[in-house]
């Protein structure tokens, strides 16, 4: 009985905080130029990368974390990361950070395979990067593990894996941005796709133990969601459809201890990750695909009612007009050498356009990599966006299953879009 | 660290005990009555420990399985002593009886809902804030004591006491106290026992129509 009374007495373990922490205002350049820049993060190898996420660092670099190898679900493929140096347009050489290998033997589980990761800087000012395995299945049997460095990234600890799901720990899987709570505990924006499909928020404690884990929804309709905090009480979260054509929207009043069923809003999406941010003055952005069907096109969008309705601000990637043509390698090369200018500094042309062949083109003769019958078809998707201290926005997202790449745009060429297209 | 040790242990006891269910078979050579359960359980460690690229066998189960909870492992303990004893020293009969129905059902309750069937999650109770779940289990341990179910009893009030020392690496109570492990083990043994109580039965409906 004592025992029973010892371990059931309450406020042994941490107390569970309802209040998300502000955002720090960005120091604000009232009258620099509009400027947008980009930039290819990876080399050429591996040849699939995917799922890219981008922290800002306190001394001004920017850190951006993917996952790469032969293909999206192979058992080569690592979690690799590069850093950006404060005013730089190109990115350092990129390295490994996590190997299905390294992982098993950190955590004593078994690894085959790894995918998305996530990197956030912690209130501490410890870089974290929380990233996806598998043991066995598809991604829907996905656990969480955690890298932690102290420095920055110079040196990682072990990984360890993250206890969210009763079952085997199955079915856990991370893509948004994280948000933090006025007691120092981290948000994660995760999912869950076994049996069902739906949007939850995994606690951590700065110590990287898992608080709780908050159901944001339930059902097999919502996937990948996006949390923009409000205040400390309120907050809004953007979800990615499981089987609609339309973005969903969740909401919470008590710090994200409880979210009201989502509904469905004026934001197509075919059933791929979206970005969005909230900006000063309560405005949402978005970065999605805004259509119905397939990834041709990867958009900047804005809200002025919490995220029921949206519009285009901007187009980043349009090849709409290719929809439901067949494309062959030769029209995929021609189009891209177009555009070879506007990607900005990385790989070699030839080894952009190779790669790119390569992956946007199926039936591809193995021998001679010549076309053949071959059926080719562009794709932009899982936007990851943020802000930094500057105030300038970066965005990353795995362009054309080949590359990540990276824009940057400022304050004043935000502005410029919104006055534009009003 | 504790929670590879508890799962090493865990699984050393779930194969020592088919390693001696196997030696009392008569099909193994050598067979014996009693389980040698030392001799065994340290090969059965070596070979769980040993590195057969491209992983431990216990990296292999770890990742298949995810970790055991305690009730688990205090489970296994009791099995492996009752192999070697008086079962009834171990297990009440009642106990013995209406644990593994009892352990399904409550799987059954819990699982669907904490996979996302419906809004309430159940798992969720199992956090920071379990004091309720906590009390729950110690009123049942107290419970299972007065009714002699001294195992359960046990099993449960260890279990409290590793999830107030966070022995295991989640903070879930809930995975503290069961696991799908032990789950399948007793909606394994509920099965057998309804087969052939349902054979005895139509045995005893055969013997009497020929009577």
């Amino acid at each position: 009985m004592l025992l029973t009374a010892w371990a059931g007495w309450p406020g042994q373990a941490g107390e569970v905080d309802g209040r998300f922490a502000l955002a720090v205002e960005p120091v604000s350049v009232e009258d620099a130029p509009p400027r947008l820049t980009s930039a290819l993060i990876n080399a050429a190898q591996p040849l699939r990368v995917h799922a890219p996420s981008i922290v800002a660092l306190p001394d001004g670099r920017l850190f951006a974390t993917w996952f790469g190898g032969t293909r999206e679900g192979a058992t080569d493929v690592n979690i690799y990361a590069a850093y950006r140096a404060a005013d730089e347009l190109a990115w350092g050489p990129q390295q490994v950070i996590a190997s299905p290998q390294q992982t098993t033997r950190d955590t004593g589980f078994f690894t085959r395979k790894l995918g998305n990761p996530v990197a956030l800087l912690t209130p501490g000012g410890e870089l974290w990067v929380i990233y996806v395995s598998v043991t066995m299945g598809g991604w829907a049997t996905s656990q969480l593990n955690l890298l932690r460095s102290p420095d920055l990234g110079q040196h990682w600890r072990p990984a360890s894996r993250l206890v969210t799901s009763p079952f085997f720990n199955l079915s856990t899987l991370v893509k948004g941005v994280p948000v933090f709570f006025a007691n120092g505990d981290i948000g994660v924006p995760v999912y869950h796709e076994l049996a069902g499909k739906f949007a939850e928020l995994l606690v951590l404690a700065p110590t990287g133990e898992v608080r709780r884990k908050i159901r944001m929804d339930h059902g097999r309709r919502t996937l990948q969601p996006v949390v923009l905090v409000q205040d400390t009480r309120r907050a809004v979260a953007l979800m990615r459809t499981a089987s609609g054509t339309r973005a969903w929207r969740g909401e919470t009043e008590d710090g994200g201890l409880h979210w009201r069923t989502p509904q469905e809003t004026t934001l197509a999406n075919p059933n791929s990750a979206l970005a969005a941010f909230r900006l000063g003055d309560g405005r949402l952005l978005a970065v999605a695909n805004d259509t119905e069907d397939q990834r041709l096109r990867l958009s900047l969008l804005v809200s002025e009612d919490e995220g029921w309705h949206w519009r285009a601000i901007h187009r980043f990637e349009d090849r709409q007009e290719s929809f439901g043509q067949t494309l062959t390698p030769a029209s995929i090369r021609a189009a891209t050498l177009d555009e070879l200018d506007r990607l900005g500094p990385g790989p070699e042309a030839e080894a952009v356009l190779a790669k790119l062949e390569r992956n946007l083109c199926k039936n591809l003769d193995e021998q001679d990599g010549r076309e053949g019958e071959a059926d080719c078809g562009w794709q932009y998707d899982y936007p990851y966006i943020i802000q930094d201290a500057k105030g300038d926005f970066h965005l990353v997202y795995t362009w054309n299953r080949s590359f990540i790449r990276h824009i940057s745009f400022n304050m004043a060429w935000l502005r410029q879009r919104l006055e534009q297209t009003q | 660290m504790t929670g590879f040790a508890i799962d090493l242990c865990g699984w050393g006891l779930l194969l020592c005990l088919a390693l001696a269910g196997l030696q009392r078979s008569r099909r193994w050579p050598g067979a014996c009555g009693k389980c040698r359960w030392p001799g065994n359980m340290l090969l059965v460690l070596v070979l769980l420990a040993a590195p057969f690229p491209p992983a431990r066998p216990i990296e292999m189960m770890r990742g298949l399985f995810a970790g055991l909870s305690v009730t688990t492992v205090v489970m296994l303990v009791a099995l492996l002593l009752a192999c070697n004893g008086s079962r009834r020293a171990v297990f009440a009969k009642s106990e013995e009886g209406y644990l593994p129905p009892l352990i399904t059902v409550v799987a059954m309750l819990f699982h669907p809902p904490a996979l996302g069937l419906g809004p309430v999650d159940p798992y969720a109770w199992g956090y920071d804030d379990a004091h309720v779940l906590a009390l729950t289990v110690g009123a049942l341990a107290l419970a299972a004591w007065l009714a002699s179910w001294r195992m359960s009893a046990l099993a449960l009030v260890l279990a409290l006491t590793a999830w107030r020392l966070r022995l295991l690496a989640s903070p879930n109570l809930w995975d503290y106290l069961f696991d799908p492990l032990l789950v399948l083990g007793a909606l394994g043994v509920t099965c057998v026992r309804a087969v052939r109580h349902m054979r005895a039965k139509s045995r005893a409906g055969h013997s009497g129509a020929a009577a």
